[in-house]
């Protein structure tokens, strides 16, 4: 052989007999960023405030856009003039479970879980607790919307592929439970965290304690019906102790997610103009505020930008002042053609006022509407909740004064004055002068004699105004204050809740295919009846509201083209209009007809 | 190479003659074909094989004998001649081309041209001058219908060629990416590294068996690209010329209805399009993109363009398009000499997109040279530069615009006198398609360098060597604009996103061979060999979003602060492989590889796995007796494996960084879940064929069947986020793959001046779904196509199918209607496949004289498709299908209104039709709903079913007109060889589908994408090219 051959072959053999992976030991190390199994020896050391931020805002991005599209709707805040009129709301109540809400809130367990094993390794309690916190407030929402949901299996480091459904009655205890413990746990903790990344309290571990309690008040409550007694003992434990389990004292204390304005901006921004025109206010929330001269109503809502002539074919602004405020006349079961038209449509309806959006002429927001912040608890939502744990016995104490309490930080959280000129615009002279003005008309007072349940029902519904699904758990468990439907609405039973309060969000299509088994258990077992059909996805109850009557009360719809307000396309509209709209519509304002 | 190779080797041969003898025979063996001499031809005495020697590069060739002997011309391809010998003499000898051309060689793995009767599996080999001819921008297109079970999905008309999807024998990898290896030359690359006009020739290797020798990468079949060389024999200067011009425009528009507008429930009224308000200050909520609007009655209405009359632009969309144009020269120089061969090749490719502003560039060179630095040791080298870049290649889709729109209106895009700072719009909501265009362009650059250096080393007579190292190395940069005005409230201030990318690999070969005549009858043919590659890639991104200065895009123009990124990829492999083909008196042949890769993307205890093939290829003709007609019958069959391994960095959880707050970074865990246990993924197949010729030759039947099995599959499976992940990366899946390809191939006529060939490529292929997980039999695989669609793998089912919500149903089948006309969803249900149920590709070749023309059909049958277009034209009002209309309560007749949905009611348990009553007594006095109304429900996007076609069409795919300058003609000029052809491409196409072209995917190119599902973009082309081709 030559020497070629020799050294070719030898070559050969060097490689065969050295074995064949000898690369760099780290070649399939990923050098982009950090490494790290959860709670693993090697992973690498993190500060823990790196993960706020994608923590807060996945659970905030999920709700934000759903609750303004959706609930605002269902609970008679917007009277959609797309997609959403009031009969299609209840169909399209599905718009919940083809969101990505499900993954946006379970995504930010994951992150959850990564603050905490960063926190655990770095030793660091204040951290953990607030892991803690987040995580039961991202469960709670979860639960409050679809009932049993997986549970101990997502919040475990290693989760199964397929997880199992815990029962909501076993889930409420255990979030009130690890509640109360990340509470506790910070209460040796007074050293404030990295402030840049806590978009919440920005680095105050007390207002995080306070938040906790906050958090265990609302679950309580919400469960109220089916667990008084364990209820009660929650709820005495944190009024009875304030220093060990303290509460909000005043606004400065609300939860509000701060958007940074840059990387996160408030969906209010975000929103094309369009969609802003799809949801002006409800002609019920509007005229609730200027029956009752709210100072509120300049601020959340702006004036219309046209008014009709013609008082037999339309509805016109009910306020005193100049400026003009109306709601949007939802409520038909019609298709969005004569939805968006329905006496003039968002032109004459009142869009968001500049707390939320601030907008140039031609409706383009402006950059600091960006940082408008979403609202996650109120110290106003507190205090109604002690009222109406008062008012129906479950602890001792002045359910007036909190209700009092309640009215006037909400009102002063809006910044909302008697002497502006906003106000002045919207009531003339026929406003109040005062908070205790407006506190002891007769609607409001608390001793003037209406229910008392409806009375903190239907303030807290004005106060938890874009409170994210807040004023619907609400609504569902209390039916008040009386949220009406057209007869139309028992047309779409099939695709969706009929006349009925919608009870509960559908599981998405996407969990029904990827863990098929275990959400089909829940479907069957997880309600008052078993969920077999498309019609009753939407009406079987879960266990916080067990046994309620979602039943809505009914007005009659009106009757094709006569009966409708005038529209140009539609030939012989407006002629009866005046007359049903006496006969029918007026009782949408329960008010009135208490 | 091969020649040369037979040269070194036979030149040993000659040398190690000891015989004396008496005779000399001296000529040239020359080709009856080109009446050119045959370099390499062989010539050995019949009686004693040791004593033989072969042609020069000229032919010519010398040999000594005995007086009596008898010596044997042979060369592959052709018929072999004996000659007695008595005396010395000069002997010419020309070598016709066999008749029955089963000599004819294919490029297998490797490289290696084999006879393909040698062969135990399916090799499918086009032609360089059919790519050539058709001259598709990606090579891939030219293929469709022309390779049995080779499923070849064309993308949109886009810049560039649009893309394509390939899938060769099925879809075998859950994970959806199944694109095949392209190897060029020997070196792993992709389908665009090489110009149509540099390629010899393009194999197809179907099967694992074929592949094996590639290993892991070649998993899903192999596409082998040879390219040109100096090699091909050349008269004259070796230059050719090649000059190609093509035509394109839309292939398929939607028939649209002209009769009503934009707007809603029968009104519109224009505001704000250009930033101006009412003149009372009022805004009203005339934002609409949809079309139910008014009837178009010439009266005056406030529209964008001003208070004009209200008319129809049946055109506007038509008129939108532009007739693309490619022009596409290349030049060649080539040349062989005694110590060598060179070619060089310049292609330079221009393209004007059917959308206006997008276009397309490339320029190559493609130098390939060989050195014959003695008779044992030849050095070759190939080096391929080229660049593209395309100015613009943004996907616009306007068929969607309403249609009163006057789209010429649109052309001066800004709004008078806020140029640069806001743009003419036709509605608040939409972007104006020309200054998306012109304005917010996609920018984008790409440069490669392939070099590659290999040498050959001829030992002796049985031992060869063969070494190579192959560098790839790339860029590419990605630059794209958003301008002022943009709509979308983050986009007011325009934004500016800027990618660059660099990535080279690096892949050394080596290649033993020991050739050998083992017995009289056995002949030995075995190599070892060995594959190291590394690959890196590095990239880095910045993104401002929000421009501080109108127009300048620049990442230090910015109003918040910018966004940077960057990202690393390292991956190793190495093989060790052996093969040896055994070949028993010309008529078993016999094949057996095996190679072992070590991967470092694996974990170290499954990083290294092993896989063989054997293959075994029976000459029935040459075993027995067979009928005359019968003039060749071939029997094959193989079993093969491979493995496969995974992206690097898949063994542990990573994190994101993400965007923080504040100044201060972030991070979030990635949504997919690592698997530090991934095992290799292993496919094993086999497959029997037949080969069989009748008549002559006049007919020839290919007939293949497989089967094969994929297990272990990385799959990215999706699953619910209540684990905490949106995926998790895991072994799992089994697919069974099976299916039949037919190729047959007929002479229908032959004459003198005139003939006609006819080919026929059939195929059938089931990829089933055998085992999705089993640590849970009941779960399946399912990825989201939209929230309410799906393509769910389930057990046993096959691979592709989609499921989704239908119509809920009568017992009687119609449509379940509430009694107010509403549709009402049922449960989710198969809604059918993705795939096909069958293709077929037919081409006919007409020859009269020097005049040639050959037309393509092709056929996919079955399968479903989605589409999304056809779903926003109906909803929106567009399509002629939504002027359906019907009778008013005083008989007249009335498009778009009173329509009484076709379907049934339920009551009260029994079902009946739909009545006027029903719907009058649900308020809807008219007892009809309107066509908005109607639509509205029927198009419920919970309901996929409304738009799922059968997905079955006809294809007159391309037809080619040719016309070959007679030789006559020539004869005086320094013109060798000319040509001129049209070719036309996608000339029409039956289906059920509406609308749109239903050959179509959605998604990225390869990976991920979704064939049968459309989601609007860019229509597909119909092209009409014009092609030159001189030889000097």
């Amino acid at each position: 052989m030559s020497k070629i051959q020799v050294v070719s072959i030898t070559l050969l053999l060097m490689i065969i007999f050295q074995g064949c992976d000898t690369w760099e030991k780290d070649i399939n190390i990923n050098p982009n960023a950090p490494q790290g199994l959860l709670n693993n020896e090697s992973d690498s050391d993190i500060d823990p405030s790196v993960f706020m931020v994608p923590m807060l805002n996945s659970t905030v991005s999920g709700i934000n856009y759903v609750s303004w599209n959706v609930m605002s709707a269902v609970c008679a805040y917007h009277g959609k003039t797309k997609s959403l009129s009031q009969g299609n709301r209840h169909k399209s109540w599905h718009a919940f479970d083809d969101s990505n809400l499900w993954p946006s809130l379970y995504n930010a367990l994951r992150v959850v879980k990564n603050m905490r094993n960063a926190a655990i390794k770095a030793d660091d309690q204040r951290y953990k607790a607030i892991a803690d916190i987040w995580e039961c407030y991202t469960i709670s929402m979860i639960t409050n919307l679809w009932g049993d949901v997986p549970y101990t299996d997502a919040i475990s480091d290693n989760p199964p592929l397929l997880s199992k459904y815990d029962k909501q009655s076993e889930i409420y205890p255990a979030l009130l439970e690890k509640l109360k413990a990340a509470g506790l746990a910070l209460n040796s903790q007074d050293m404030p965290i990295n402030s840049s990344t806590d978009l919440i309290f920005g680095g105050d571990v007390l207002k995080w304690k306070k938040f906790s309690n906050m958090l265990r008040l609302r679950l309580a409550m919400y469960m109220s019906d089916v667990a008084q007694t364990q209820s009660i003992e929650i709820i005495s434990e944190i009024l009875d102790d304030p220093e060990k389990y303290p509460l909000m004292v005043s606004n400065a204390d609300n939860a509000l997610f701060k958007h940074d304005a840059v990387e996160r901006t408030s969906i209010f921004y975000w929103l094309s103009k369009a969609k802003i025109e799809e949801a002006p206010f409800s002609n019920v929330f509007i005229e609730r505020l200027i029956s009752l001269s709210d100072p509120r109503l300049p601020v959340m809502a702006r004036p219309v930008r046209n008014v009709h002539t013609n008082s037999n074919q339309q509805v016109l602004p009910s306020n005193p002042g100049v400026d003009k405020y109306a709601g949007h006349l939802f409520g038909i079961t019609t298709d969005n053609a004569h939805a968006a038209q329905w006496n003039g449509g968002f032109a004459y309806a009142s869009a968001l006022g500049d707390f939320f959006r601030k907008e140039d002429l031609t409706g383009v927001p402006l950059q600091e509407s960006a940082s408008t912040p979403f609202f996650i608890a109120f110290y106003s939502e507190q205090e109604f909740f002690i009222a109406e744990a008062i008012e129906r016995g479950f602890i001792a104490g002045n359910a007036n004064s909190h209700y009092n309490n309640a009215i006037e930080s909400s009102i002063a959280f809006y910044k909302a004055g008697f002497d502006t000129e906003k106000y002045k615009g919207a009531f003339a002279d026929k406003g109040f002068s005062s908070v205790s003005e407006y506190i002891n008309q007769p609607s409001v007072k608390y001793t003037g004699g209406r229910d008392k349940l409806t009375l903190i029902a239907e303030q807290k519904w004005i106060a938890s105004f874009m409170l994210g699904f807040e004023p619907y758990f609400d609504h569902r468990r209390t039916m008040l204050p009386n949220i009406r439907i057209s007869s139309g609405a028992e047309n779409t039973a099939a695709n969706g809740s009929g006349t009925k309060f919608p009870s509960r969000a559908a599981y998405s299509d996407s969990e029904m295919a990827n863990n098929p088994i275990n959400v089909e258990k829940a479907r069957l077992t997880g309600f008052d009846e078993p969920i077999t059909t498309e019609a009753s996805r939407n009406t079987v109850r879960m266990w916080i509201i067990t046994g309620k009557d979602l039943q809505m009360p009914i007005f009659k719809e009106p009757v094709f083209s006569s009966e409708y307000p005038y529209l140009t396309t539609l030939s012989g509209s407006g002629t009866n209009f005046k007359k049903w709209y006496d006969e029918n519509w007026n009782q949408i304002f329960w008010w009135k007809n208490e | 190479m091969q020649k040369f190779l037979l040269i070194v080797i036979l030149f040993h041969l000659c040398a190690m003659q000891v015989f004396s003898q008496t005779l000399s025979v001296n000529g040239t063996v020359t080709s009856a074909d080109d009446k050119l001499g045959i370099p390499g031809a062989t010539i050995i005495v019949k009686s004693n094989v040791t004593n033989g020697t072969v042609t020069d590069i000229d032919g010519n060739y010398k040999i000594s004998c005995n007086a009596g002997d008898v010596l044997i011309f042979r060369y592959v391809g052709y018929t072999p001649q004996e000659f007695t010998i008595a005396e010395s003499q000069t002997l010419h000898v020309i070598l016709s081309s066999e008749a029955i051309k089963i000599e004819e060689l294919v490029v297998t793995a490797l490289g290696m041209k084999r006879e393909k009767k040698a062969l135990g599996y399916s090799v499918q080999e086009v032609s360089g001058t059919t790519l050539k001819e058709t001259k598709e921008l990606n090579i891939i297109n030219a293929l469709s219908g022309k390779v049995a079970g080779v499923n070849i999905t064309q993308g949109g008309g886009g810049v560039g060629g649009g893309g394509a999807r390939i899938v060769i024998r099925g879809e075998t990898s859950l994970a959806g990416n199944n694109e095949p290896l392209y190897v060029i030359d020997g070196v792993p690359g992709s389908a665009n590294d090489v110009a149509a006009d540099d390629v010899e020739s393009l194999s197809v290797l179907k099967g694992p068996s074929a592949s094996a020798l590639y290993g892991s990468r070649a998993a899903a079949g192999v596409v082998l690209i040879t390219t040109k060389s100096g090699k091909s024999k050349n008269e004259g200067f070796g230059i050719e010329l090649n000059s190609n011009v093509s035509f394109q425009t839309p292939f398929i528009l939607p028939d649209y209805q002209n009769e009503f507008g934009q707007g809603t429930g029968g009104t519109y009224e224009y505001y704000n399009g250009n930033n101006g308000v009412w003149p009372d200050g009022s805004i009203s909520n005339d934002d609409y993109g949809i079309n139910w609007g008014p009837k178009f009655d010439g009266q005056a209405r406030h529209q964008f363009t001003g208070y004009e009359p209200w008319v129809a632009y049946p055109n506007n969309v038509k008129d939108f398009y532009r007739n693309g144009l490619i022009m596409n020269n290349n030049v060649s120089f080539a040349k062989a000499a005694d110590i060598g061969n060179f070619r060089v090749s310049l292609s330079n490719i221009q393209q004007k997109g059917i959308i206006p502003n997008t276009d397309y560039g490339s320029s190559r060179i493609d130098i390939n040279g060989n050195w014959l630095l003695n008779e044992k040791i030849s050095i070759g080298s190939n080096l391929k530069y080229y660049e593209e870049s395309s100015y613009n290649n943004k996907a616009v889709d306007v068929r969607l615009i309403p249609r009163n729109i006057d789209i010429a209106a649109l052309r001066n895009y800004w709004v008078p006198g806020l140029e640069g700072l806001q743009q003419l719009k036709w509605r608040f909501g939409s972007n104006n398609p020309y200054f998306e265009l012109y304005e917010n362009r996609n920018e984008w650059h790409q440069s490669r360098i392939i070099a590659n250096i290999n040498t050959n080393i001829t030992f002796n007579k049985f031992f060869s060597f063969m070494g190579r190292v192959g560098l790839t190395r790339g860029d590419s940069n990605n630059n794209q604009r958003t301008a002022f005005s943009t709509v979308g409230t983050n986009n007011q201030y325009g934004s500016f996103g800027s990618d660059n990318w660099i990535g080279r690999e690096l892949n050394s070969d080596f290649l033993f061979t020991y050739q050998a005549n083992v017995s009289k009858d056995i002949n030995l043919k075995a190599s070892v060999g060995g594959n190291h590659m590394r690959k890196e890639s590095n990239s880095i991104w910045g993104k401002v979003d929000q421009l501080l200065i109108p127009d300048i895009y620049n990442l230090g123009n910015y109003r918040v602060y910018p966004k940077t990124g960057n990202s690393i990829s390292k991956k190793e492999l190495n093989s060790i492989y052996a093969f040896a083909n055994i070949a028993y008196k010309n008529f078993l042949y016999f094949d057996v590889t095996s190679r072992n890769d070590w991967s470092s993307t694996l974990p170290a205890e499954n990083n290294s796995y092993f896989y063989p093939s054997f293959t075994l290829s029976a000459l029935l003709n040459e075993m027995i007796e067979l009928p005359k007609s019968m003039s060749f019958w071939k029997l094959r069959g193989s079993w093969a494996k491979v493995g496969s391994d995974t992206e690097p960095y898949q063994l542990q959880n990573a994190y994101y960084w993400g965007t923080g707050s504040n100044g201060v970074t972030s991070i979030t865990p990635s949504s997919t879940k690592a698997n530090s246990q991934l095992k290799p993924e292993l496919t094993s197949a086999w497959e029997v064929g037949t080969d069989l010729r009748l008549f002559n030759n006049r007919l020839n039947i290919d007939f293949t069947y497989y089967n094969s099995n994929t297990v272990n599959q990385i799959l990215k499976v999706e699953v619910s986020p209540t684990t905490g992940y949106e995926y998790i990366l895991k072994n799992a899946g089994k697919i069974n793959n099976s299916g039949y390809e037919i190729m047959l191939n007929t002479t229908a006529l032959k004459s003198k001046n005139f003939s006609w060939d006819m080919t026929l490529n059939w195929s059938l292929d089931r990829s089933i779904v055998r085992e999705y997980d089993p640590d849970s039999p009941d779960a399946f695989l399912s990825r989201s196509i939209t929230k309410h669609l799906f393509v769910e793998d389930r057990t046993n089912e096959r691979r592709g199918s989609l499921y989704g919500k239908g119509y809920k149903r009568a017992p009687n089948g119609e449509i379940l209607f509430t009694k107010s006309g509403d549709t009402q969803r049922g449960e989710k249900k198969y809604l059918g496949n993705y795939n096909p149920n069958w293709m077929a590709g037919f081409t006919n070749e007409l020859r009269y004289k020097n005049i040639s023309l050959s037309i393509l059909f092709d056929v996919r049958w079955g399968g479903v498709f989605y589409s999304e277009t056809n779903y926003n034209l109906t909803m929106k009002g567009l399509s002629k299908a939504t002027l359906l209309g019907g009778y008013d309560p005083q008989g007249n007749y009335q498009a778009r209104n009173y329509i009484l949905p076709d379907g049934m009611v339920e009551d009260n348990g029994s079902y009946r039709k739909l009545t006027k009553e029903d719907l009058i007594s649900s308020g809807l006095s008219a007892g009809g709903l309107t066509g908005q109304q109607y639509w509205e429900n029927m198009m419920d996007e919970e309901i996929p079913e409304a738009v799922i076609y059968d997905a079955t069409y006809l294809k007159l795919r391309e037809l080619k007109l040719a016309y070959n300058f007679p030789e006559k003609m020539l004869k005086n000029t320094f013109i060798k060889d000319a040509m001129i052809s049209m070719v036309v491409r996608n000339l029409f196409v039956l289906s059920h589908v509406p609308n749109v072209d239903p050959e179509t995917f959605s998604g990225s190119q390869q990976a991920g994408a979704i064939p049968g599902y459309d989601t609007g973009g860019i229509p597909s082309t119909r092209n009409i090219a014009f092609n030159l081709n001189i030889k000097f």
